[in-house]
């Protein structure tokens, strides 16, 4: 009997340390991105190195295409069911935001180091009313690219930077000696949310839309940037509207692209590597420069450089500090860094970026459009994000000036009072 | 309850138990988010911030204020009336082609029927832009009849293009219109041959009639269908050029999940069934005037 007595108290004694032993207990979180199947491998492989370093985190991933990822993810954090890390595309956190759905990151610096992030970059992306919602996963450089050869071999002059003007007249010269090329391929995304407010932020400086959803530009600026258009229109720069709006959703999937018979293309350096995969492209294509106006006319050169996309942790994550630490490791482990190499464009961490170039883990064509593009680079993000009705009146007189139903000029003052409206409908 | 009356109760309503999966689902997931809605329609709900009350507001602002209200309720009915009649001859048409027995109507069947299944698919949207591009098949197509290429998303012919996806998929409506031509009786068609009755006359007199509570049905589901369109104006067209694809449907998608108006998009939908709602009432109230059926027709 004593025997028994005996054992049971060790038996008892040996419950009561088991906690001690497996102080951290282990937990699953979840991760949910988007991206293509090169992502989805470099992505993998960080996570692999992650549940190495720390063996009691085990983390679940969540992974597909872009298509129906942010209105499964409104959903998913709505219903409080998203994952407890998330890379989120940014330009519709202003709704999320209002609703106070992303955790503080203030609260997890002591997790999460940020000392090696541009400051500036954290406030202009990532912070909203003081609380640091989102983590950089990259910063993108807007990417220039050129068939050379179609302009050599039709004589188009190139010359050492584009300007607004001067891509109008190549645009007539190339069309004129190839009927079947147009200068320029953009979808109506590319009109109304890269090119207006880099066309804005040129010409006037600094803001395009402020913070309190007031327009920093006059009417006359929106007529100016409209007329350009009309003009590229005009000069068959731009393919026709009922041409173009096949490939609004993937302008580089267009096969006059990919045939040889537009010049210049532009996307962001972060989808930059899903897109040079033809072989024709990669022997026929540079990347350049990015237009502006000609020196002294506008009032700064800047290029807009946004964040490729974001890490957030939903406010009803159940395993914040796992979460924190999961997004200091893909962010900040220099192993980690390696693995993901520029799969969401080029490190935002400076020291990571470093180590990638120092080992050529760089694409040649991102660091080109980065080289070109730092310079030139304006950290404000010019618009406040997710204000989709703005594009929708802009898109909506674009295409009326691509189709002659109404002139830029006339366009221009009744454009920027119906934004006014869907501003005023914002606040 | 006493245990017996429960028992009594159970055996008397037994085949609710065996609906009551289904019935759960159709609830929950049909019933709830259905008024859930029509209360949604009367507040200003962004999907973050709890909705707030507006009363009519959102109606009153569609009717009075929207700009894209009525253009875009326009093209769906143009749409709809392009759409409705063209797939019912067609299906109709491929049915009474198909009503043989021959083991190669089999093949047939099947053949027509395959669009139904992989219709309003997104890959298939994506060929469609291929195939009615400028230099597309269909542009090559007619080409060899010396027709000139056509420009098929321009402001004038994209809902043309959209029209046929859904045209395209006519598979499900021929193969009812299959079952209710195999369903007339032979004898019919016997005594009006003895009487030398000409074909078309057949036709009208006899066959029509005969499948008109078919004609019926389809009227009503494709007609249902096409008021909702979407994934073709989303995926080909984005709703251009020029709004001419602007579907009703198209539009709610915008107002929901473009711009998280969630509480306007309710509204919108709630005028869009009350549409329906009409033109279904209309189309059965006069329905007794041109169908028939075998057993008289009672429900």
């Amino acid at each position: 009997m004593k025997k028994f007595l005996s054992l049971l108290l060790a038996a008892l004694m040996l419950l009561a340390v088991m906690p001690a032993v497996h102080a951290e207990e282990p937990v699953t979180i979840r991760f949910s991105w988007w991206g293509d199947a090169v992502r989805h491998e470099a992505t993998l492989k960080a996570i692999e190195l992650f549940e190495q370093a720390y063996p009691n985190i085990h983390v679940e991933a969540e992974y597909g295409g872009w298509d129906g990822y942010t209105d499964k993810l409104t959903t998913q954090i709505m219903g409080g069911t998203a994952a407890d890390v998330v890379q989120d595309g940014g330009h519709f956190q202003t709704y999320i935001i209002y609703g106070a759905q992303y955790t503080d990151l203030n609260d997890y610096l002591d997790i999460i180091d940020t000392s090696h992030f541009s400051q500036s970059l954290l406030e202009s992306y990532c912070t909203v009313n003081g609380q640091l919602i989102s983590m950089p996963t990259g910063v993108q450089a807007w990417t220039t690219l050129q068939n050379t050869s179609l302009l050599e071999d039709n004589g188009v002059e190139i010359p050492q930077r584009w300007t607004w003007d001067t891509l109008v007249e190549a645009s007539k010269k190339l069309h004129e000696a190839d009927p079947e090329a147009y200068m320029l391929n953009v979808s109506m995304e590319t009109m109304t949310n890269w090119l207006f407010p880099m066309y804005i932020q040129q010409k006037v400086g600094g803001t395009v839309i402020n913070n309190d959803y007031e327009m920093e530009f006059t009417a006359e600026d929106l007529t100016a940037y409209l007329t350009w258009l009309e003009d590229m229109w005009a000069a068959n720069g731009l393919q026709g509207r009922s041409e173009q709006l096949l490939y609004d959703g993937s302008p580089l999937e267009n096969p006059k692209w990919n045939g040889g018979k537009l010049a210049i293309s532009m996307c962001s350096s972060a989808s930059y590597s899903w897109y040079v995969y033809d072989e024709y492209l990669k022997e026929h294509i540079d990347v350049v420069d990015c237009f502006s106006f000609p020196e002294g006319e506008g009032d700064n050169d800047t290029i807009v450089v946004p964040p490729a996309s974001f890490y957030n942790i939903p406010a009803a994550s159940e395993h914040k500090k796992e979460a924190a630490t999961l997004i200091n490791f893909l962010l900040n482990d220099l192993d980690a860094g390696r693995a993901q190499g520029t799969v969401r464009s080029l490190p935002a961490n400076s020291e990571v970026l470093s180590v990638l170039q120092a080992e050529n883990l760089v694409d040649a064509g991102i660091a080109r459009a980065v080289e070109l593009g730092s310079p030139r680079a304006c950290i404000n993000r010019g618009t406040p994000t997710g204000l989709n009705e703005v594009q929708n009146v802009l898109a909506d007189y674009i295409e009326q000036i691509a189709y002659g139903q109404i002139t830029a000029a006339e366009a221009g003052p009744q454009c920027y009072e119906e934004i006014q409206e869907a501003l005023e409908d914002v606040q | 309850m006493t245990q017996s009356k429960f028992r009594l109760f159970l055996r008397n309503n037994k085949g609710f138990l065996f609906i009551l999966p289904w019935l759960i689902g159709f609830l929950v997931f049909k019933m709830y988010p259905f008024f859930n809605s029509l209360y949604y329609s009367f507040t200003k709900y962004n999907l973050m911030k709890a909705p707030a009350w507006l009363g009519l507001d959102n109606y009153i602002r569609i009717f009075t204020k929207d700009k894209d209200f009525v253009p875009s309720l326009l093209v769906t009915l143009r749409y709809v009336i392009l759409v409705v009649p063209i797939k019912l001859l067609l299906a109709l048409l491929v049915a009474m082609l198909l009503n043989r027995t021959s083991w190669v109507m089999n093949f047939f069947r099947t053949i027509y029927y395959l669009p139904s299944i992989v219709g309003g698919s997104v890959a298939v949207a994506m060929i469609w832009r291929v195939l009615f591009s400028e230099t597309g098949v269909v542009n090559a197509f007619i080409g060899t009849f010396g027709i000139q290429a056509q420009t098929w998303l321009s402001p004038s012919l994209a809902l043309f293009t959209i029209s046929l996806l859904n045209i395209w998929t006519f598979g499900s409506t021929m193969v009812l219109f299959l079952a209710a031509l195999k369903g007339i009786p032979k004898d019919l068609y016997e005594a009006a041959a003895v009487d030398g009755v000409p074909r078309l006359t057949v036709f009208f007199r006899i066959t029509l009639p005969m499948i008109s509570s078919i004609i019926f049905f389809n009227l009503l589901m494709a007609l249902v269908n096409a008021f909702q369109e979407f994934n073709s104006a989303l995926l080909i067209t984005g709703g251009g050029p020029l709004k001419s694809t602007y579907l009703y449907g198209y539009m709610l998608y915008d107002n929901a999940f473009v711009s998280y108006k969630m509480g306007y998009a309710c509204a919108q939908s709630w005028i869009l069934f009350a549409i329906i709602l009409v033109l279904t009432i209309v189309i059965f109230k006069t329905s007794d005037k041109w169908t028939y059926y075998d057993d008289g027709g009672d429900f």
